[in-house]
């Protein structure tokens, strides 16, 4: 076997190694969902400060799902999981670097809303912001 | 798609070519990337990160073939989150850090998947490209 194939076996070995390493990682990092009908509270905190509540009840898994069941988002950032846009506002970084903060029971997310699971009875804000 | 970039395989071809004078190149991308898009902690990680790359290829281009390449971009594309994560656990800790890696992993294996599809598609056409240019303008990799 010449020298060139012997190294694209070793690559490939490691590649194989990093790629099982990686999806057990994702796989055991993976929060569990919630399968049935859940009624959900998602609290939209507008630019001028006032809120809106809105009631999902939905047998979608993650919230980002949710969202668009309700018409909340849009499906081309439904899509992305970039969400600027939502409850018909929208924060846009250019303008004031401005952006929407999504928290649960007032802690913020560590994942996007489309890799949130929800469960019956949360409480989910999202909080118009602006600045770092 | 986020993460879908023919950045790689330009690096690698680069590289594969230019020998470590890739590296001008490259930078003058990261502080390219810098004045359009602002500073911030990815900033830091472009300033490295793609070196890394130009590095591990002029190590590994004796054994030069698409295939190669393509797992080399693959496995790249699969640590560029682990990577960039450096700022992470500088300034947040083991926690911000691994909880960055963890949470950008799905990001992680698209991109390598990408890299791999975006390799075996234009490395060889890059090639010849770059093959005709370095013949025409003379340069090669002793040139600086």
């Amino acid at each position: 076997m010449n020298k060139n194939k012997k190294v694209v076996i070793i690559a490939v070995c490691v590649l194989v190694v990093l790629l099982a390493a990686a999806l057990a990682v994702v796989y055991f990092t993976s929060a569990d969902t919630t399968a049935g009908t859940k009624t959900v509270i998602f609290e939209v905190v507008s630019k001028d400060g006032t809120s809106k509540e809105y009631t999902l009840e939905t047998d979608e898994l993650y919230l980002g799902d949710a969202l668009l069941e309700a018409d909340l988002v849009t499906e081309s950032e439904h899509a992305s999981g970039f969400y600027t846009s939502i409850a018909g506002q929208t924060a846009l970084w250019s303008d004031n670097e401005s952006w929407w903060c999504i928290s649960k029971d007032g802690v913020d997310l560590t994942v996007g809303m489309n890799e949130q699971p929800i469960e019956d009875g949360e409480h989910y804000e999202a909080t118009f912001t602006s600045g770092s | 798609m986020p993460n879908i970039e023919p950045v790689s395989i330009f690096v690698i071809t680069l590289s594969v070519y230019f020998g470590i004078q890739a590296l001008i190149p490259v930078y003058v991308f990261v502080f390219a990337e810098i004045f359009l898009y602002g500073f911030g902690f990815w900033s830091v990680a472009y300033l490295y990160v793609w070196p890394i790359l130009v590095f591990a290829v002029v190590a590994l281009r004796r054994f030069s073939s698409t295939p190669l390449w393509c797992v080399v971009s693959a496995v790249f594309g699969l640590l560029f989150g682990t990577l960039c994560s450096l700022p992470y656990f500088v300034v947040g800790g083991w926690g911000a850090g691994l909880s960055w890696i963890a949470s950008g992993l799905t990001f992680d294996l698209i991109h390598c998947a990408g890299n791999a599809a975006m390799a075996a598609l234009l490395f060889k056409p890059l090639s010849k490209t770059f093959d005709f240019v370095s013949k025409r303008v003379c340069i090669d990799d002793k040139t600086i």
